[in-house]
């Protein structure tokens, strides 16, 4: 029976019709479990996986999915193709974020567009760390539930995703956060520009995350760039402007002299009332 | 010098040229409906033996009174396409033409005009409140109501065309506004009777007394005379002297009930239909032809309503053949003059639609400084030489529709039930169009919404499966709209035979939108519905799938309707859909209420 639900999920992932690219995985089998020995005891994770028990399948998930052992997985893959409460599907997701393996991604990937959003940002985060997916990506960044936008835009950050660049700016004019930091995360000096041209569209201080997450970017310059985007942040309403300025003066070096350091003191010290 | 000071003479003048005083000659009893003698005065009746204007010049003219700072009276000729004369003047009244006169009351009293040049003729005073003005070319005939309290007295007085009186009949009782035809004045008389008279000394010939029902409305052509009410129209022939439907020459149409506040004529004996009003927004345009001995009949079988910006032409037994929408602004006025009916817009665009097609077959713009209030169309016979491309009649209704105009609601609902009546991709195009308008209002959307399910056109289906292509994003706050309603639709054809390559289309852009996170419940239950309605089993492996995937999840466990549907789809496939729908109903993790769907899907009565 088992077999047969694995191929009915892994079938709706392959033959959907806006489904992301897939890396190759074999004819799906039946799993059997095999309990190693570990920290991780499979077979009790197992069987809460199996039971109706929420909360314990939920630690389960996690145990067995944060396992650097691929063979740990196979459990909560099979529990992932058969279908199991949210909440586990969360644990398990999240915890595969950072374990994942080539062969776990076909499971993962038939929840990237599940309808429950935590769900879905979970599984855009496991899939997206592990494969960059450039197209679901960028498709993620135009879905109306915000925390699979959040984690669509960590992930164009992470993967400087030039391509994701248009929708980020729109993001950054609704005020999302995330979609700040991603462009921080990925501006070059044409980009940084591009992003300051933003004053007066974007909330002043979603604005802000977005120069202040390029400004503690170490590499970020050339100095010219970093005094320019200092200048337009002291052009910005909002404690967000001042945290922003007083993370660059944190992290800029003393020596040499850095004009963008000196003028954000400055503008520190004048609006020191303002907090 | 104020007008009443011109008019006065001028009154007293003619009253004492007359050289006789008003004689009474309406009364409750009479030699009514004699046929012998209604055929006498018709027989003295002068008629043209064909259709045509009524003004000397022969020609199609238009005399428009236009509003505005600058007040005037423009008289159009339709066929040249170009004013004939324009002048200053603040029209009060409908203007009567025929022959070289052209009269309607305006600022004082009536005045007479010259058909060439618009130049006035002669002026007359008015002693009481007009009820209607009118002309035969050769007489002015002029009907006022005098004296307020218990005894008033209206006065049918008549004219030469110098402004001289010839005679007067007064009446204790109200006269309705006059029309005058080839030596006969056809007089209305309290709604009962249409008197008779020879228009030359206002004698009483005869008269009509009206048995079945009131005689409030009268028309006159080149060829033929016309009485009746709003229930229905008698041809004043021989045959009206029995008074009676049955009898006379009587003709009726049936008017879809969204159009039946439409008038055949004016009431001659509503003071504000005397003048241009709302009334001549919302006619029925007719025309009969004449009949030897036979019935009524209207001509070309067709007759068309004048609403407001619309016109529809129609069967006398009200069944739609055509429509015409009239861009941004009302028309104000409209006649059936033949081969064509002629209707001008409040902006003075004149427009020439083909009678039985409704092809625009000529427009032109009378140059206006300000609205135009109403106009009187003299165009009888009048066939342009272009006959216009017949318009789609879907284009027609859609765009009726679509109208923002909230005062046509219900034409809106004649239009869209019309439209359903109708076959071809386009339709659906057009109707899906109105549904996914967020602006086509609530009661509107619903009955399209309704006609769409009820079509069952799988013509349709490619109109209903574009519909279904808008994706929701979030960046461009764009959502699908008409989700339910198109998936009803599509439902629908469950039943119809369908192409493969586009039930397979269909049933792609069905499973795109159903199981998209941003798609709500109650969208998702419709394009499930539709799945399962047109997939004739192709839809189980991905419904079985979905039921594997949400089986434990609470969200989807709360759509419970969702949730059966998909179950008693899927068990009712092979043993391997029964043994998946069995392994939900008896695992623990699935959602109680999932597992009781499916347990009662498998149970023998739910099986389709």
């Amino acid at each position: 029976m088992r077999k047969l639900l694995v191929a009915i999920l892994f079938g709706l992932v392959a033959t959907a019709s806006a489904q992301p690219a897939q890396p190759a995985r074999p004819a799906a089998p039946a799993r059997p479990v095999r309990a190693k020995p570990g920290k991780v005891d499979v077979a009790k994770a197992t069987a809460a996986l199996r039971g109706a028990d929420v909360a314990a399948a939920a630690k389960a998930a996690a145990e067995l999915g944060g396992s650097p052992d691929p063979a740990h997985h196979e459990p909560l893959l099979d529990a992932l193709a058969t279908g199991v409460h949210p909440d586990v599907l969360v644990a398990g997701l999240t915890a595969l974020t950072g374990t994942a393996t080539k062969t776990d991604l076909q499971a993962i990937g038939a929840y990237v567009r599940y309808r429950n959003g935590a769900v879905r940002a979970a599984a855009l985060r496991a899939f997206s760390k592990s494969i960059g997916d450039p197209t679901l990506v960028i498709e993620s960044l135009s879905v109306f539930d915000a925390p699979v936008r959040a984690a669509a835009a960590e992930a164009a950050g992470r993967m400087k995703l030039t391509a994701a660049v248009p929708a980020l700016l729109v993001l950054l004019d609704k005020g999302e956060a995330p979609a700040a930091l991603a462009l921080g995360a990925m501006a070059d000096e044409a980009l940084a520009r591009t992003v300051a041209e933003h004053l007066g569209v974007a909330p002043d201080a979603t604005l802000a995350v977005a120069l202040g997450a390029m400004l503690t970017r170490l590499e970020f310059g050339p100095e010219t760039i970093r005094v320019d985007l200092v200048r337009t942040l002291s052009k910005l309403s909002g404690v967000e402007a001042l945290d922003a300025l007083e993370g660059y003066v944190e992290i800029a070096p003393e020596n040499p002299p850095r004009q963008s350091r000196r003028e954000a003191e400055a503008v520190l010290k004048a609006r020191q009332g303002d907090r | 010098m104020s007008l009443a000071r011109v008019f006065a003479p001028v009154a007293l003048a003619a009253v004492l040229a007359a050289g006789c005083g008003p004689k009474t000659v309406y009364g409750l009893s009479s030699d009514d409906n004699n046929a012998e003698r209604l055929g006498a005065a018709l027989a003295k009746r002068a008629v043209a033996k064909a259709d045509a204007p009524l003004n000397a010049l022969g020609k199609p003219l238009v005399f428009a009174a236009v509003g505005g700072a600058k007040k005037q009276l423009v008289a159009f000729d339709a066929g040249a396409g170009s004013a004939l004369w324009t002048v200053d003047a603040d029209v009060q009244s409908r203007v009567a033409v025929a022959g070289e006169l052209v009269v309607a009351k305006e600022a004082g009293g009536v005045v007479v005009r010259k058909l060439a040049d618009g130049s006035v003729r002669a002026k007359l005073a008015l002693a009481g409140e007009l009820v209607g003005v009118t002309t035969d070319g050769e007489r002015v005939y002029v009907v006022v109501q005098a004296g307020t309290g218990p005894k008033p007295v209206w006065s049918l007085i008549a004219y030469s065309g110098d402004g001289s009186q010839l005679w007067q009949n007064d009446s204790p009782g109200a006269l309705g506004a006059p029309v005058a035809q080839g030596g006969l004045v056809l007089s209305p008389f309290l709604k009962q009777w249409l008197a008779v008279l020879d228009a030359r000394t206002g004698a009483q010939l005869t008269r009509v007394r009206g048995l079945d029902e009131e005689i409030s409305e009268l028309r006159v052509t080149a060829t033929a005379a016309f009485f009746g009410s709003k229930a229905g129209v008698f041809r004043l022939d021989d045959k009206a002297a029995t008074g009676s439907r049955a009898g006379a020459t009587y003709g009726t149409v049936t008017l879809p009930k969204e159009l039946a506040t439409a008038d055949y004529g004016h009431d001659a004996f509503d003071p504000v239909q005397a003048g241009y009003s709302a009334f001549d927004r919302r006619r029925i345009l007719w025309r009969a032809d004449p009949t030897a001995d036979g019935p009524f009949r209207w001509s070309g079988e067709l007759i068309a309503v004048h609403f407001f910006r619309f016109v529809f032409g129609l069967t006398p037994a009200g069944e739609f053949r055509w429509a015409y929408s009239h861009p941004r602004v009302e028309l104000v006025a409209s006649e059936h003059a033949g081969p064509v009916i002629v209707a001008v817009a409040g902006d003075g665009t004149l427009v020439a639609l083909d009678a039985a097609t409704g092809a625009v077959r000529a427009s032109a713009k009378l140059e206006v400084g300000g609205p135009v209030l109403g106009a009187t169309i003299d165009c009888d016979g009048w066939a342009p030489s272009d006959a216009g491309e017949a318009p789609s009649t879907v284009t027609a209704l859609a765009t009726i529709a679509r109208d923002r105009d909230a005062r046509f609601e219900a034409i809106k609902q004649y239009a869209v039930a019309t439209m359903a009546k109708l076959e071809g991709a386009d339709v659906t195009r057009d109707l899906v169009a109105l549904v996914v308008d967020p602006r086509t209002p609530i009661k509107l959307h619903d009955t399209v919404a309704d006609l769409l399910v009820a079509r069952k056109d799988p013509t349709g289906l490619p109109a209903l499966i574009d519909a279904l292509a808008v994706r929701p994003d979030f960046l461009t706050n764009t959502q699908p709209v008409g989700l339910i309603e198109v998936g009803r639709a599509i439902g629908a054809l469950g039943g119809v035979s369908l192409p493969e390559a586009e039930q397979a289309r269909a049933m792609a852009a069905l499973e795109l939108q159903a199981f998209d996170p941003a798609t709500a419940a109650p969208a998702r239950l419709e394009l499930v519905r539709a799945l399962i309605a047109i997939g004739h089993g192709r839809e189980r492996a991905r419904l079985k799938a979905e039921l594997v995937q949400y089986r434990a999840d609470p969200g989807f466990a709360a759509e419970a309707d969702l949730v059966v549907a998909m179950t008693a789809a899927v068990a009712a496939g092979g043993p391997e859909d029964r043994e998946v729908v069995r392994w939900i109903a008896a695992d623990a993790r699935s959602h109680p209420a999932v597992a009781a769907a499916a347990q009662a899907a498998l149970q023998p009565a739910s099986q389709p």
